[in-house]
C-alpha cells in the first residue's frame, strides 16, 4: 500500500484542473455558446483535449503497472525506476503542453463574457491577476 | 476488502476531492506508514539499523506530505490562473514547470531512500519485507480500477 501511495502522490501533474475545467466547458457550451460554428470550433477543441487525457491516462496506467512490476522485484537497481519516472515525466510534460494550448485555442474563440459564463471562478477562489 | 483497502481509498477520496479533508487523509497516510514501520520493527535486528530505517520512513512520510501540500497549492493556483480569461501560456508554463521540477525532486529522492534502506538491510530482510509489499502491491493494483473511477 505504501508503494501504491507513493506512487499516486508522487504522480499529480496539476492537469487534473484543466481536464475537469475542459469536461465543465463541454457541458456548458451548447448553452453558452449559441453561434453555431463557434460552437462547433469549441467542440472540436474540447474533443481533442479529451482525446490526449485519455491517450495520457492510458499512458500513467502503464507507467503505474511497471511501477508495480519493480517494486515486487526484490533485484530491482534504482536506475530502472529512475528510467520509469525519465519517461513519466517526458509524458506529463508533451500532455501539460497539449491542455495549454487547448486552452489558447479556446481563449481565442470565446469572449471574455463567455469565458467568465463557462469558467465560472470557484467559490471562494478570485481569477488570478 | 481489508482495513488497508479502507484507508488507502480515504487517502485517495481525499486527493480526489481536493483534500479538502486534511485529517482522514494525514489519519490514513499514518496508518499506512504505521504498518510498514511495525515491519521493520520485527524483522530488522540491530536497534542502529532500525532506527536509521524508521528515520527513512519517517522521510518518506514527510515526502508525502510535502506533495499533498505542494499538489494542493498548485492546483488552487492552475484553477484560479484559469479562471482568469487574460492568462498568458507563459504564466500557465511557469506553475507547471515549477510543479514538475518539485515533483521530479520528490521521485529522486524516493529512490535515494529505497536504495539507502536496501543497502542498510541484509538481502533476506530486504526478501522478506519486500514479501509484505508484495502483498500490499495485489492489493493496490486491485485498487487501481477503484482510482481511475474516483471523480
Amino acid at each position: 500500500v505504501i508503494w501504491a501511495l507513493l506512487f499516486v502522490l508522487l504522480s499529480g501533474s496539476g492537469d487534473s484542473v484543466l481536464q475537469a475545467a475542459f469536461e465543465q466547458a463541454a457541458g456548458n457550451m451548447k448553452t453558452l455558446a449559441t453561434d453555431q460554428a463557434q460552437r462547433k470550433q469549441a467542440v472540436e477543441i474540447l474533443d481533442a483535449a479529451a482525446e490526449a487525457t485519455g491517450k495520457f491516462e492510458k499512458k500513467r496506467k502503464e507507467v503505474y503497472d511497471q511501477w508495480v512490476k519493480l517494486a515486487r522485484n526484490d533485484d530491482t537497481g534504482d536506475e530502472s525506476f529512475r528510467e520509469l519516472f525519465d519517461a513519466l515525466e517526458a509524458g506529463e510534460q508533451a500532455f501539460q503542453s497539449e491542455l495549454i494550448r487547448a486552452r489558447q485555442e479556446l481563449r481565442e474563440i470565446l469572449s471574455r463574457e463567455q469565458w467568465e459564463k463557462i469558467f465560472p471562478p470557484a467559490s471562494g477562489e478570485t481569477p488570478a491577476r | 476488502m481489508t482495513m488497508c483497502h479502507y484507508a488507502l481509498l480515504a487517502l485517495l477520496w481525499g486527493l480526489a476531492a481536493g483534500c479538502a479533508t486534511t485529517p482522514p487523509l494525514r489519519d490514513a497516510a499514518d496508518s499506512a506508514f504505521d504498518e510498514l514501520r511495525t515491519q521493520l520493527r520485527a524483522e530488522i535486528t540491530g536497534s542502529a539499523r532500525r532506527d536509521q530505517l524508521l528515520a527513512y520512513v519517517d522521510a518518506l512520510e514527510n515526502l508525502m506530505i510535502l506533495a499533498v501540500e505542494e499538489q494542493r497549492a498548485a492546483n488552487a493556483e492552475l484553477r484560479a490562473l484559469h479562471a482568469n480569461y487574460d492568462t498568458t501560456t507563459e504564466a500557465f508554463t511557469a506553475v507547471f514547470q515549477r510543479l514538475n521540477e518539485q515533483k521530479s525532486s520528490r521521485r529522486q529522492r524516493l529512490v535515494e531512500i529505497a536504495a539507502e534502506a536496501r543497502a542498510l538491510t541484509t538481502s533476506e530482510e530486504w526478501k522478506r519485507i519486500n514479501r509484505f509489499k508484495q502483498l500490499a502491491l495485489e492489493a493496490a493494483l486491485e485498487l487501481n480500477t477503484h482510482v481511475e473511477a474516483l471523480p
